[in-house]
């Protein structure tokens, strides 16, 4: 296992207590030695808050890819399964209508600012409802067989 | 320090639009402190920052506090009724540079497993490969020598200067300011000061 030497053990301990004094230090201190430095504190703060920035940035972004990836392949999966559903059009509106009417509080999952009117459904989103619901077991169906 | 709930503040993480927004918030003061503040812990990890800058190391706390915000279980919680967020960010990068430390001095036994086996995505998603960060468990002279000579040029610098030989000698055992102030009989303020005058000369080599 790689070993610090004794003098890269001091050097560390003397730096980490450097930074810690930092720290502690007052504002004004810390302003006194930017000043001393030559420093351009507005440069500095740029070049920071621009490291902090992008490093939240990439980190947001990656979660989102990360959310995208998961809800893309979950929705693959229930496109890909298959549910047995009633055969015909009216018969999945039939089961989704009186499923609503046994448990009305899953009206608000279905019908949203896109959906306000349940009439105007079309048979593809019946079926999408359906197939969600079944993946989530919320669905009782008999156990016929179909195709969807 | 920096002080903002007292007693009866209710413990409260941030979310991550309070922690984007208060990356914004931060003073150039405060901003101009941080870069120093990090840039003195990756020069005393010397080898164990293997290539890291400063700049990782910040980035490092910041997303280490994201994903504290989203995971009940993973991250570092930005307590943001109790802690200036200047400071916790001071504790991240203080943790995360002690982490960096202890995996170095772990190393060593990266090359005996396969790659698939071992490979982990770090928080930006980045493949990290041990392999990639193997270290060379053998000591290095070159840094030794690096190391003995900035020590060799603080003492030259402060030779005179009775506070800040007593201050370095103590940092070397370990010994906080407090510490320093207890078992060595300088006074707070003494003993700050020659911290003040020993970060001031440490600016041009960092």
């Amino acid at each position: 296992m790689p070993k610090f030497d004794k003098h890269e053990e001091d050097l560390m301990r003397v730096m980490f207590g450097l930074s810690d004094s930092l720290a502690d230090a007052s504002p004004s201190e810390v302003l006194e030695e930017a000043e001393r430095s030559q420093v351009n504190l507005l440069d500095e703060a740029e070049e920071v808050r621009g490291i902090l920035r992008s490093a939240g940035r990439a980190y947001l972004q990656r979660r989102l890819r990360e959310s995208r990836r998961a809800y893309e392949t979950a929705a693959a999966e229930i496109q890909g399964t298959k549910y047995d559903l009633p055969e015909t059009a009216a018969e999945r509106r039939q089961l989704l209508e009186s499923t609503l009417r046994e448990r009305p509080d899953f009206e608000p999952i279905i019908v949203t600012v896109q959906h306000r009117d349940f009439s105007k459904l079309s048979d593809e989103d019946v079926t999408s409802f359906l197939r969600q619901l079944k993946a989530l077991g919320l669905l009782n169906t008999s156990a016929s067989p179909t195709s969807r | 320090m920096r002080q903002l709930g007292g007693r009866g503040t209710r413990n409260e993480c941030a979310t991550t639009a309070e922690v984007m927004a208060a990356i914004e918030s931060l003073s150039a003061e405060e901003d101009f402190r941080l870069k120093r503040f990090a840039r003195f812990r990756i020069r005393g990890l010397g080898r164990a920052a293997m290539g890291r800058t400063y700049s990782c190391l910040l980035a490092q706390a910041v997303a280490s506090t994201l994903q504290g915000a989203e995971s009940k279980t993973k991250g570092r919680k930005w307590d943001k009724n109790r802690v200036p967020f200047v400071d916790h960010l001071f504790g991240a990068v203080r943790s995360i540079s002690t982490h960096w430390k202890e995996a170095y001095e772990r190393r060593g036994t990266e090359a005996e497993r396969y790659d698939w086996e071992t490979a982990t995505e770090d928080e930006f998603g980045d493949l990290v490969r041990p392999t990639d960060l193997a270290a060379d468990p053998a000591a290095d002279p070159f840094r030794s020598c690096a190391a003995k000579e900035l020590l060799d040029a603080l003492d030259r610098r402060f030779a005179k200067d009775e506070d800040a030989l007593l201050v370095i000698e103590a940092r070397k055992e370990d010994m906080t300011i407090p510490e320093i102030v207890t078992e060595l009989e300088v006074t707070e303020k003494r003993a700050r000061a020659a911290m003040q005058r020993i970060r001031y000369f440490m600016e041009g080599r960092l």
